[in-house]
């Protein structure tokens, strides 16, 4: 069993625990929510965009770039797997030792 | 120095953070609040503004202050054609979503609902609106003559009542259950007026009593959302973020 790294990432599992509330948020929610900087919390959107996880969108509001973010399946499914195998190792952490 | 990045530790830490779905569709749930309670100022003022002049008209004219009786009609009817103009214009919609820009800018927008979704369900709310439409038509069209004015609270209740219940229901879950405060409250206004709790003297007070349901709703809605915000930076905030996102 393996935990999923790139979900593990304390800011990366909370963007991903935020996306899957609702249907998509914008970058200045997360950025306002999460208290990152933007740069990083750019990277850590390309970094769950790669693994296939969310889905960007680009467009405009009127004059001003707007970018949203939704949760795909494969990052729900991930998500799920990610709390079971963490319960699972919470589980046998509690286990007492032979 | 940077801090060291905080772990997910097992136990509390991981069950908090669990909560943070759910927090993030309060929070959506209640993002109108703030834009809704803007307008619905705007339109009390308005309100404010044909009511009082009529008020003290009416007290001119049986004063036999004909004068000041004039100048206080301009000011209601100026109040009621701007109220008119400010509704059909379109200039409503376009304060709301200025307001809810300046509010995004600031906090971000989030969305619980997919537009497809919302679109479809639009429909079946053009439909009920223009009944809700045709019972107020109807209500006013009646009042005075088979609605006496100290029943127009509780016979509008009869359909702003389940209107307002089934569109909460309808678009659910886009809106938060403190939007059932109008309803509960205005239904049990009008049996406090069935019952003759309320007095007779306060027609006025019985008529616009929705207008200020609906404020309190929106009040309490916005108040939960900051509540619901609060929350939701204190499972989500990080400190001693690292640099490169690892």
């Amino acid at each position: 069993m393996e935990i999923d790294k790139v979900i593990h990432e304390p800011a990366r599992l909370r963007i991903m625990m935020i996306l899957q509330g609702v249907e998509e948020a914008d970058f200045n929610f997360l950025l306002n929510t999460l208290g990152l900087t933007r740069g990083n919390l750019s990277r850590h959107m390309d970094k769950l965009e790669s693994a296939g996880y969310i889905k960007i969108k680009k467009s405009f509001n009127g004059k001003l770039p707007y970018t949203s973010y939704q949760i795909m399946k494969k990052g729900l499914g991930a998500l799920e797997q990610y709390w079971q195998n963490l319960d699972q190792v919470r589980k046998g952490s509690d286990l007492p030792a032979e | 120095m940077k801090n060291k990045p905080a772990e997910i530790s097992p136990g509390q830490e991981a069950d908090k953070l669990k909560e943070i779905p759910k927090w993030t569709r309060q929070y959506a749930q209640n993002q109108e609040a703030l834009p809704a309670l803007a307008v619905m100022a705007i339109i009390s003022c308005m309100f404010a503004g044909i009511l009082i002049p009529a008020h003290f008209a009416q007290a001119a004219y049986r004063a036999g202050n004909l004068a000041l009786y004039r100048i206080l009609m301009i000011v209601m009817i100026a109040a009621a054609a701007s109220l008119t103009y400010f509704s059909l214009s379109g200039r409503m919609k376009k304060l709301i979503k200025r307001i809810s820009n300046h509010h995004n800018n600031q906090e971000g927008n989030i969305s619980i609902s997919s537009p497809e979704a919302i679109k479809k369900k639009q429909r079946v709310e053009k439909v009920s609106v223009a009944l809700l439409a045709l019972c107020i038509l109807c209500t006013l069209g009646f009042l005075g003559t088979l609605i006496p004015f100290k029943y127009f609270q509780p016979v509008s209740a009869i359909y702003l009542v389940p209107f307002f219940t089934f569109m909460y229901f309808w678009f659910r879950p886009r809106y938060s259950s403190t939007m059932l405060f109008f309803p509960m409250l205005y239904a049990a206004h009008a049996i406090l007026i069935i019952m003759e709790v309320i007095p007779d003297k306060l027609v006025w007070f019985n008529m616009l009593s929705g207008m200020g349901y609906a404020f309190l709703t929106y009040a309490i809605g916005y108040l939960y959302n900051r509540h619901v915000l609060k929350k939701l930076k204190n499972l989500t905030h990080l400190e001693g973020e690292p640099a490169d996102g690892d």
